[in-house]
């Protein structure tokens, strides 16, 4: 079915999924229930999915197509019509991930969902499972033949859930692993953040504007801070955060990915390939820090009981499938360097940490002060430099920090805010990150998506850190629950003659 | 879907016989002194041109339901050349409103022109509209004659079918979209038939049908329908001799199609959902697996839906002016029903 269909056009229908079958493996999993399924949920409802769209759940779980379909319907409050309609399409395959009896069985559903549904012979297989399985399903998906299309006019993705490996070696050894069976071009690896709408913003406000652009580089730059704050601690996921920590969870993608985003030079066209190009050599130019410099560089905190938005909180090594004498850090801080044109000299101070006072996530950009400033220093007692603030998340929007005067005789100069919410300005309703994603997956637009080079470099980036902290027996700094970290973070700053700020 | 909005007025002024400085002096005061810490977060300039108080009343109101989606300056204009004395009432509000958390703010001015400035209406515009902002302006009453100067002053015109809709109306419509961004509201509200009767034929087994659309059967009021007809005879490169129109209360497509000697109907329909809510259904009569039913449901409040829906685009409507010009030939067929013919809005 490739002719166009003329009755669609005008109908923003640009970006609407091919007919196409999600298999999903780890269909029985939390992933799948709260994310996946509200998001595709909302692609139906707003018609994105095409009528031959179909899903398969693969897992361990022994289920019925019907009691699968059941699940699906109850992972949403109030389906839409459009949604239930196409759940009908819906299958299940119980068996071993690398088992050959379950792919036997997959293909088979796959040809005959291809037959009534007119799936066209289009997948998108999705790994929503436990990272040690990626190996063994995508092995066996070549070894079936499910992982190359069967006709040149249709397609096979892959979609990966982070992490990517534990470090630089295992990733590369799970990308060899994964490409023995897809190519480069098919692999689309989620970093959600990347999905979420004002993470894109950082491109719209930098390239689509002619004002920030001129001064975002060493000569007004005085330094940049990347906060990832959480307010949670790690709940259930205590066994898994255990053997992940904050480096690997949050700093080697999330923390990363928008520094890129925010490093990066201008790219020639805003696609897959002009994006990912410049982010990889923006993350090519930061500074690999030194073994010896780790520990100046680089701080790591595990936080302790506190208080955090008026709840008493346990503190880490309290928390249910924790190691009580746990060294998984639960908060780093650092500051980067960028041997490039733009930006050297201007440190980047990174920090994220989970039971920290409030769940925010910005970009701050500081200016220098301005190089003579013809007040006294009485008047200009309020004064700090100028900021613009890119708040991620929560309240999506843009602050500026500037200098005014503050009205009457005497001439006082003092620091304002202004501040610009996506909320109060696009009230359209905002696609969740997931939704975004999976319709780009679909679509076969991986701009959004992260190309090996980039998760290697990401990883190239910690290589150091996690060879020093393996092997380091220094106590982690503590933090209580509902501060900003530890105080070795602060001093991390101070010894620059900075501070945080306070988001 | 956005939730509720909690809104209230935080001021408001009003004068008899004033001129534009005061209408304008008044919003800075109300501003300054009602909103000295808000920063305000615009997108749009909103006009809206009535011909009576009632209509500009139910416009208004519209805007209003639309959740403040499209924070900015509504300024409305109640224009009555025949009044006297000639001269300008005015009144201001200032609204402040919090969507999902977001505090958004809004400023609505009310103007009733009377006599001679009713002539001159686009050299109120000017100086009320926030800078460098796109301006809408909606005609509620109908179209705008072609010399209208409200036209040149608008980035994007709106209009709504259904307050006009004969077949010279057609014919004025095509026109000014051919010259102007223009947006019909009854259009937008007729995306869902166009939505779910296109999706109808997603499906493979519906697909080929698509080639083979021998007749477009058309229902409802007479702009709705035309405008159907318009949309569908355009897409599908079909002769206006192929479509055939009969009055109802509510709008109805059907395209019946033959592909390798079969014959199949695919449908789009309003209806009913079993609660009572209004609802566009469409089916294919077509055997498994080209068998394919759809439905949605229609927004509970169909003007300020649409407006909203216009009101985020800024580009042509190719789509719409393709259908108004197939629409004007529809139209002008002998035998079919006109304006007049049109059965009681239901």
């Amino acid at each position: 079915m490739t002719d166009a269909n003329p009755l669609l056009e005008g109908l923003d229908t640009d970006r609407r999924a091919p007919p196409c079958i999600l298999v999903v493996y780890g269909a029985s999993g939390d992933l799948t229930q709260r994310k996946l399924i509200p998001a595709l949920e909302a692609l139906a409802a707003d018609r994105r999915l095409s009528p031959a769209f179909a899903m398969v759940g693969v897992a361990r779980t022994e289920m019925t197509d019907e009691e699968f379909r059941a699940r699906v319907l109850e992972a949403v409050p109030e389906p839409s019509a459009a949604w239930e309609a196409l759940v009908g399409n819906f299958r299940y395959v119980a068996g071993s991930y690398t088992g050959d009896e379950t792919f036997e069985k997959l293909e088979k559903v796959l040809t005959e969902l291809d037959e009534q549904v007119g799936t066209s012979g289009n997948r998108v297989h999705y790994m929503a499972t436990v990272p040690e399985v990626f190996e063994g399903v995508t092995a066996t998906l070549g070894r079936h033949g499910l992982a190359q299309p069967k006709e040149a006019s249709s397609f096979v993705r892959l979609v990966i859930e982070k992490p990517y490996g534990r470090d630089l070696a295992s990733a590369l050894h799970l990308d060899e692993a994964i490409h023995a069976a897809f190519r480069e071009e098919q692999i689309y690896r989620i970093d959600h953040y990347l999905g979420k709408e004002t993470v894109q913003n950082v491109l719209a406000l930098r390239f689509a504007n002619a004002i920030f652009e001129p001064i975002w580089n060493r000569r007004y730059v005085d330094h940049v801070q990347i906060t990832v704050a959480e307010s949670l601690g790690v709940g259930h996921r205590g066994g898994f955060y255990e053997t992940a920590g904050a480096l690997r969870d949050i700093v080697q993608n999330h923390v990363l990915q928008v520094l890129a985003l925010t490093l990066m030079e201008p790219p020639a066209s805003v696609d897959a390939k002009g994006i990912r190009d410049e982010k990889v050599k923006a993350l090519r130019a930061v500074d690999v820090p030194a073994p010896d410099d780790v520990s100046i560089e680089v701080v790591r905190g595990q936080y302790d009981r506190g208080w955090v938005e008026g709840e008493e909180v346990p503190g880490y090594r309290e928390e249910g499938g924790v190691d009580p004498a746990s060294r998984t850090e639960t908060f780093v801080a650092m500051r980067m360097k960028i041997d490039n044109w733009r930006w050297a000299g201007v440190p980047f101070y990174v920090r994220t940490g989970k039971r920290l006072p409030k769940r925010v996530t910005e970009v701050a950009i500081e200016f220098r002060d301005v190089p003579h400033l013809p007040f006294g220093s009485k008047e200009t007692r309020g004064l700090g430099p100028n900021a613009l603030v890119l708040r991620i998340q929560p309240d999506e929007g843009i602050s500026l920090r500037f200098g005014a005067k503050v009205p009457g005789q005497a001439f006082r100069v003092r620091s304002v805010s202004m501040d610009f919410s996506y909320g109060a300005a696009f009230l359209e309703e905002t696609p969740d990150a997931y939704e975004r994603l999976l319709l780009d997956a679909m679509v076969g637009d991986p701009t959004l998506f992260i190309r090996a080079d980039e998760v290697e470099q990401a990883w190239e980036i910690v290589r150091p850190i996690q060879e020093m902290w393996s092997d380091d027996a220094t106590p982690l700094a503590r933090y209580p629950a509902g501060s900003w970290g530890p105080r070795e973070a602060d001093r991390l700053l101070e010894r620059d003659g900075r501070r945080w700020r306070s988001p | 879907m956005a939730q509720p909005v909690a809104e209230g007025e935080i001021g408001s002024w009003r004068g008899e016989g004033v001129h534009l400085g005061q209408v304008l002096d008044a919003l800075a005061d109300l501003r300054h002194r009602q909103q000295r810490t808000a920063t305000r977060a615009s997108v749009t300039n909103l006009v809206l041109v009535a011909g009576g108080d009632a209509e500009a009343a139910r416009a208004c109101d519209a805007v209003h339901r639309l959740g403040r989606r499209h924070p900015g300056r509504n300024i409305a204009l109640v224009s009555m050349p025949d009044a006297q004395p000639s001269g300008i009432d005015a009144e201001v509000a200032l609204h402040g409103s919090v969507l999902e958390g977001h505090p958004v703010w809004s400023e609505d001015v009310r103007l009733v022109v009377r006599g001679a400035p009713t002539a001159h209406l686009e050299s109120l515009i000017e100086p009320l509209t926030l800078p460098d902002l796109a301006v809408a302006v909606w005609f509620v009453s109908g179209l705008p004659g072609p010399h209208d100067p409200l036209v040149g002053a608008a980035t994007i015109v709106v209009v709504d079918g259904d307050t006009f809709g004969d077949g010279t109306s057609v014919a004025a419509m095509a026109g000014l979209a051919a010259r102007r961004v223009v947006f019909d509201l009854c259009w937008e509200r007729l995306r869902p038939w166009r939505q779910l009767l296109a999706g109808m034929f997603e499906v493979p087994g519906a697909r080929p049908f698509l080639g083979g659309v021998q007749r477009v059967e058309v229902q409802g009021p007479a702009w709705p329908s035309v405008l159907l007809a318009g949309w569908a005879v355009s897409r599908l490169a079909l002769p206006a001799s192929a479509v055939r129109r009969t009055p109802a209360t509510t709008p109805s497509i059907r395209l019946v199609a033959e592909h390798d000697g079969q014959e199949a109907t695919f449908t789009a329909e309003q209806g009913e959902a079993d609660g009572g809510a209004p609802i566009v259904r469409a089916v294919s009569g077509l055997a498994a697996p080209g068998a394919r039913e759809d439905r949605l449901t229609l927004a509970e409040d169909p003007v300020a839906w649409a407006l909203g829906q216009v009101l985020t685009r800024t580009g042509r409507d190719r789509t719409q002016s393709q259908a108004l010009q197939a629409a004007v030939a529809i139209a002008g067929l002998a035998g079919q029903p006109k304006a007049s013919e049109r059965p009681p809005a239901s």
